[in-house]
């Protein structure tokens, strides 16, 4: 009973299903998300749970079959992997180095997926987030103290042609805690990270004020696992095909 | 000349070299065929390259918009193919979705996306490079499994062009998280775009797994990799279409 449920559960034949239904369901979500995004776009400031309380509705049935699918997913990934690393294991000093770490990489980007898989879950109900509107002068209470904003320095693009000319903006900012006073500068794509939030300069786009610049605050335990676990997972596939290729050549 | 002028020119002397490329392949004249798409994708190439500069400055983001870089990003890759398969009589079948998706570009408006605050960064033309050359593996994948379906091309090149353009696909998921991170605070926003991508991940991620099933033979996976077309179209030229809206409406920002 138990072996049978193990080879369920390591099956690729369902990683297959549940990898096509995710694909139609993530097709599906894209297009709820789309036609109704006054209830889904809230998800990107608020946590899964504090959005379900206000937005949960009929329409939102295609998150958690996603949810569940997904929950599926990792189960049959850890276990395909710990079969899979179960039968190379033994197999480690027949060849080299090198052969084994090509025969083991598969079972490698499988964990990093994991590792992704896992920020994201820890990103969807984990963390916290702030949109804090900021201009030059203002003093804002935050978490971790107060926040000055003491200088604003927008730069401009020198073109005519552009109906939006914001080219970058630098924003100096004093971040007091009780005991001390941290100077921070942060600008577009440059976020300053702080006692475990980061801080990211944005602009409002609906805002018709001149300079409406805001600061999203963000304490998101998931997003290392899942920058890390992505990109190891892609370079290590990269490295995989090519090796794969240039073996099948030499053959 | 501006530079603008010079990128379309030269893009309408690449249509051009297509043009009798085809035709050329259509009366089985395979090597003048070839020799026009050489021409054309030369002229290509200057044209990708001079729009970096259309604004008058450079900005890097233009040379990688879809609706010019996935044709020829679709040339490249024929190219690709052609060197290394050294056979002629695929060129006919090559020719046709690099010319089909060049009429596309030849008929969008004019014009470029101008920068703004949160694209001043490499990753983003990174991003936009790596996930535009991914569809052309996916979309040349799927053109030669139907030719291979159909039993008119031997050799299921479909299949490598399917896998690189994963690991690519791949590649642009990593860029556009840590650009997505860095300007918006998050690798990923519950928004149509980035949904469509996972959904196009996942498609490929069960691809990639039908070679450990036994019954999925080639023709099997060709199918497969046929039906992904699909997707990446209504995926891909969706937000073209918002891109059109975009600029008719003049909005940058």
């Amino acid at each position: 009973m138990v072996k049978a449920l193990w080879r369920f559960l390591a099956s690729v034949k369902l990683s297959l299903y549940l990898l096509f239904l995710i694909a139609l369901n993530l097709t599906i979500g894209a297009y709820y998300i789309k036609y109704c995004p006054g209830i889904f776009r809230p998800l990107n400031q608020m946590l899964f749970q504090e959005w379900f309380k206000v937005f949960g509705d009929g329409k939102s049935w295609w998150i958690f079959s996603f949810f569940f699918l997904l929950i599926f997913l990792g189960i049959n990934t850890g276990a395909c992997t710990l079969d899979r690393l179960a039968g190379l294991w033994p197999k480690r000093r027949g060849s080299g180095f090198g052969q084994f770490f090509l025969k083991l990489s598969p079972s490698l980007m499988h964990i990093f997926f994991l590792m992704a898989l896992s920020g994201h879950a820890l990103s969807v109900f984990t963390g916290a987030q702030k949109v804090i509107p900021i201009k030059a002068g203002d003093i804002i209470s935050v978490e971790l103290g107060t926040m000055e904003v003491k200088e604003v320095r927008p730069t401009f693009w020198k073109n005519s042609l552009l109906k939006n000319p914001l080219r970058q903006c630098a924003v100096a900012l004093d971040l007091k805690t009780d005991s001390q006073t941290y100077p921070k500068e942060i600008s577009f794509l440059h976020p300053c990270w702080f006692q475990g939030w980061s801080l990211h300069l944005d602009v409002d786009q609906k805002s018709k004020e001149q300079l409406p610049l805001r600061i999203i605050m963000k304490k998101d335990p998931g997003t290392r696992l899942i920058l890390l676990g992505g990109a190891f997972m892609s370079v290590l596939m990269l490295w995989y095909f090519f090796q794969l290729n240039t073996n099948n050549k030499k053959d | 000349m501006s530079i603008a002028e010079l990128s379309l020119i030269t893009f309408y002397l690449a249509f051009g070299g297509y043009l009798v490329s085809v035709f050329s392949g259509l009366l089985k004249k395979e090597r003048v065929a070839e020799v026009f798409f050489v021409f054309g994708f030369v002229f290509h190439t200057v044209s990708q390259i001079t729009r970096g500069w259309y604004l008058g400055f450079f900005f890097a983001n233009p040379m990688f918009n879809e609706i010019s870089f996935l044709p020829w990003s679709l040339g490249f890759i024929g190219l690709i193919v052609r060197f290394f398969k050294n056979d002629l009589k695929l060129f006919s079948h090559i020719i046709m979705p690099i010319f089909f998706f060049s009429i596309i570009t030849l008929v969008y408006p004019k014009g470029v996306i101008p920068p703004f605050a949160k694209n001043q960064t490499f990753f983003s033309p990174l991003f936009f490079a790596c996930e535009v050359l991914a569809h052309a593996c996916f979309i040349m994948g799927a053109w030669l499994a139907f030719f291979y379906v159909r039993k008119k091309i031997e050799v299921p090149i479909f299949h490598d062009l399917v896998i690189w353009g994963f690991v690519l696909f791949s590649l642009s998921q990593v860029f556009g998280a840590i650009w997505a991170y860095l300007g918006w605070g998050s690798p990923f926003h519950w928004a149509d775009r980035h949904l469509g991508s996972a959904a196009i991940w996942c498609y490929y991620v069960a691809y990639i797994h039908l070679s450990f099933v036994a019954k999925w033979d080639l023709r099997k996976k060709a199918g497969v990799a046929i039906a992904g077309m699909v997707l990446v179209l209504v995926f891909t030229f969706q937000y073209q279409l918002s891109e059109l809206v975009m600029m008719i409406g003049g909005k940058n920002g």
